[in-house]
């Protein structure tokens, strides 16, 4: 928890966000809308971003299987609008994952997680000026780019790696409505791996939605409130199914955004569970988020 | 522009400041340890007091002599055990198949709905990958064929079983049918067709949970000596399983965070195989053959346990 506050102060000190957040880590969420922003872009804009997130999940039964994950990451990204109608972006998070489990055995991966590469494409708009509504397309994937932790040349266990290594595609369609001082978002994707991740691991399709709504309390100032949802199929490792993976969770977001100069945007927020309909025993703790954009 | 490269410029001192400042993915690998119980399995000759010795006896004028009919019991390394008709039965080939070895945690109120879910639905399945290590080559994920003739009293790691602190009263053992992954699973091997049989097979056990490859003598020359000996190749065909064993421990078993290392050892006293049956009827009589069943489920005991490591092998 220390390191929440010294990384989090540090990045509201340092800088700014726009829309920010999501749940690029439990892919409960658009991560889209961290790394691109939900504005109509002009050609040739830059967006950085730093955003830091801590999580936690308990999983399995207690004192017989249970493992309790806590999880820190400080994810990089880069978007590039290519056109009025592209944009691209690139993510790239450092992961720092602990795992405790029943037997009190102690696990911590510690690295540069898989990168994930995205493109929102504008789709359509409406005729009135300025432009209230927007749809498109959004796809993307998250390549093996990590590398496999060890801890003394054996592999650290994939709960606590710091990515998965597979190859997981991902498409979507997105909608945005723009009323000042009122904004809404929402998108839908559907996530489905190629590929095995390490040891084993077969991450199971993934179906997620996201309804957001903003509302700009000053011109710098805006808070802001979304549904999560995410909708999953089991993992599974080596063909063996997870019983505790896999089902329904939605995470309600309260949030603020907040610029205080130009082009810079810092966002907090603070994700919570409100529906768990997941098969087996699987426990989301509370996702805190801080993140800064700039605009170049 | 000065001003947004200012902030750009910051952004970047910033990142690379968190990075140096030990955020996340900056830190160490580490692994710790957890509660780990070794399993091992020991077996052993446990003869019935009032009949060993005289057995025994009896075997001592009877090993001179080598009769047709059976294994040349001479030159082969056996194991005997005596029936309850005082039949002398040596075993040149046993096996049996062990599987779902799991500690019984003792029974705790505030526990009860956890331990009850999870007679219900296998640990081993709730999250895979862990539970278990394997040790020397054998591991509790899959079963494990045991060799009955080999050294008696010998410790055989059968694997880690990984288990949350707490006491244990217990121990859930089965026998199970072998495949072809089971750990310890010998590779088949014919028997020789001389007279006495000078070879006996190695039989396939995927599929079979036991297999005996023994014989006795079945003629006596009335002065001690054999004149004709009976083979007495057995395994568990059309045969019913006997159910999941609970065992429970002499006193409990309890391992915290400062005592992390126990082990049990899963004893298998094959000599009572025998008990209550006689071994002149196994070849032909089925209720014969489900009585041995029956015994080899009831030789599994718990033989020692204890906090730390497995007794050493003598000879390790």
């Amino acid at each position: 928890m220390r390191r929440i506050f010294v990384c989090g102060f540090t990045l509201v000190l340092s800088v700014n966000v726009g829309t920010v957040w999501a749940c690029a880590t439990c892919l409960c969420g658009d991560p889209t809308i961290t790394t691109m922003g939900t504005e109509k872009p002009f050609a040739g804009r830059m967006r950085a971003g730093i955003e830091y997130l801590s999580r936690g999940e308990t999983v399995a039964e207690p004192g017989v299987s249970e493992l309790v994950t806590d999880e820190e990451r400080l994810t990089y990204s880069f978007s590039y609008a290519i056109s009025a109608e592209w944009i691209v972006a690139a993510s790239v998070p450092m992961v720092t994952k602990q795992v405790k489990r029943y037997d009190l055995s102690r696990q911590q991966g510690s690295g540069i997680g898989d990168l994930d590469l995205s493109a929102r494409w504008f789709v359509g708009k409406d005729e009135s000026f300025p432009v209230r509504h927007l749809w498109g397309v959004q796809f993307g994937v998250r390549l093996p780019s990590s590398t496999e932790q060890k801890h003394n040349g054996v592999a650290i266990d994939i709960d606590a790696q710091p990515g998965v290594g597979a190859t997981i595609p991902n498409l979507g369609i997105w909608y945005g409505r723009y009323e000042m001082p009122w904004f809404f978002y929402t998108s839908a994707a559907y996530q489905h791996a190629l590929t095995e991740g390490y040891q084993g691991y077969q991450a199971g399709d993934v179906f997620m939605i996201t309804a957001l709504t903003q509302y700009a309390l000053l011109q710098n100032l805006a808070v802001q409130f979304s549904l999560d949802g995410r909708f999953k199929q089991q993992d599974h490792y080596n063909d063996v199914k997870d019983h505790d993976s896999g089902g329904v969770l939605v995470m309600a977001t309260p949030g603020i955004a907040w610029t205080p100069i130009e082009d810079l945007v810092v966002n907090a927020s603070y994700q919570t569970p409100v529906i768990e309909n997941v098969r087996g025993r699987q426990v989301e703790d509370v996702t805190l988020r801080v993140g800064v954009t700039y605009d170049f | 522009m000065t001003f947004n490269r200012c902030a750009g410029l910051t952004l970047l001192v910033s990142a690379a400041l968190l990075t140096l400042a030990g955020c996340p993915g900056q830190d160490q690998n580490t692994t710790e340890s957890g509660i780990t119980v070794h399993i091992a399995e020991v077996h052993l000759e446990e003869q019935l007091a009032a009949t060993a010795p005289l057995a025994r006896e009896a075997q001592s004028t009877l090993a001179a002599l080598t009769a047709p009919g059976g294994y040349d019991q001479s030159n082969i390394e056996h194991h005997d055990i005596v029936d309850s008709h005082s039949h002398l039965l040596s075993i040149y080939r046993a096996y049996s198949v062990l599987d779902d070895l799991e500690l019984i945690p003792c029974p705790s109120v505030a526990q009860l709905p956890s331990r009850l879910f999870n007679s219900i639905i296998s640990a081993a399945a709730a999250h895979a990958g862990h539970g278990s290590e394997p040790v020397r080559g054998r591991g509790l994920d899959k079963s494990n064929v045991i060799d009955i003739v080999t050294r008696d009293l010998y410790p055989l790691p059968l694997g880690d079983r990984a288990v949350a602190p707490g006491s244990y009263c217990g121990l859930r053992v089965s026998l199970a049918r072998a495949s072809a992954q089971s750990y310890g699973k010998p590779q088949s091997v014919a028997t020789s067709t001389d007279d006495p049989t000078t070879l006996p097979e190695v039989p396939e056990l995927a599929g079979k949970f036991f297999a005996l490859r023994a014989d006795y003598c079945a003629t006596g020359d009335g002065m001690g000596g054999c004149l004709q000996r009976s083979k007495v190749d057995v395994d568990d065909s059309n045969l019913a399983m006997p159910p999941t064993l609970t065992i429970n421990f002499s006193s409990p078993l309890a391992v915290t965070d400062a005592r992390r290392s126990a082990y049990v050892e899963v004893g298998i006293a094959y000599g009572e195989w025998v008990q209550n049956l006689d071994v002149t009827l196994l070849t032909s009589n089925a209720d014969e053959r489900q009585k041995l069943v029956n015994n080899i489920a009831g030789s599994i005991h718990v033989y020692d346990k204890g906090l730390g490591d497995l007794p050493v092998n003598v000879g390790d």
